[in-house]
């Protein structure tokens, strides 16, 4: 059996032979829908399931950049077209006022609740920076955004909830000959969690 | 949150585990995962849960978490 590893390169990742899961395809058609219209990131546990993390998650949380309400009402009946409804609403300027005043929405494929995608705006600058540094993870054909591996370890690190710090050792484990020291000290420090030590 | 002991147990275990994925081709873990997610999902679907409920509840956890 051919044996397969992680290829890093920069701001890309790549993860071959993966046998895609039904979290996974949920995920790629949510986001070949979303990268339609706005950039997109994906700053949640996912992220490590992605990476063989086993464990499960009823949503992924993604974070998008500010978007028109007219690219919103096309990526809505596109959505919609795709199969998929929102949970919060079914009306496209609810949802975009919602987004509007900083609240997550959620959408999930018709006629179920899991999985679902929680889409927001950025609440912070470490979204922000998530998203001005978003990592190309291309599995097999399709590729997807996730937060740079250095932020989503602190951010797990300040979330703090014993599967966030789970999630934190899994990454750092599964990274560390590849990540940048500095740069998860750097985040460690500005969460406020520099005195965590793997 | 778990008690202290419990923790450092559960991180031990996924240091392991990392380990263990490291040296087991994609192919094999992965396989190994979807039957466990695709379970969950499945299983999921019989979740008898409103649409309302599900976003009570996350409300819910999110102001506990706040």
């Amino acid at each position: 059996m051919k044996k397969v590893e992680i290829t890093f390169e920069e701001k890309r990742i790549i993860l071959a032979n993966k046998r895609i899961n039904k979290l996974d395809e949920f995920v790629f058609k949510v986001t070949s829908i979303l990268e339609k219209y706005t950039e997109y990131v994906i700053v949640s546990g996912y992220v490590s399931i992605l990476f063989g993390r086993s464990r499960g998650t009823e949503d992924i949380d993604i974070v998008i950049s500010q978007i028109s309400l007219d690219k919103f009402n096309e990526m809505f009946n596109d959505f919609v077209k795709s199969g998929f409804e929102f949970i919060n609403s079914d009306d496209p300027i609810e949802l975009f006022e919602m987004l509007s005043e900083k609240q997550a929405i959620r959408v999930c494929e018709k006629g179920t609740i899991f999985p679902n995608a929680e889409i927001k705006p950025p609440k912070d600058r470490f979204h922000l920076e998530a998203l001005k540094d978003r990592v190309e993870v291309v599995v097999d054909e399709r590729k997807i955004f996730i937060s740079p591996i250095e932020l989503q370890i602190a951010y797990k690190l300040y979330l703090g909830s014993d599967k966030d710090i789970e999630d934190a050792v899994f990454l750092y484990e599964l990274f560390k000959e590849h990540i940048n020291n500095e740069k998860l000290q750097y985040w460690k420090e500005q969460l406020g969690v520099a005195d965590f030590e793997f | 949150m778990s008690s202290r002991r419990d923790m450092e147990d559960r991180i031990k275990f996924i240091k392991l585990y990392v380990e263990w994925l490291k040296k087991t081709p994609n192919e094999v873990w992965s396989a190994q995962q979807a039957e466990f997610i695709n379970a969950l999902l499945e299983n999921a679907k019989n979740f008898p849960l409103s649409k309302k409920k599900y976003l009570k509840i996350k409300e819910r956890v999110k102001k506990a978490r706040n």
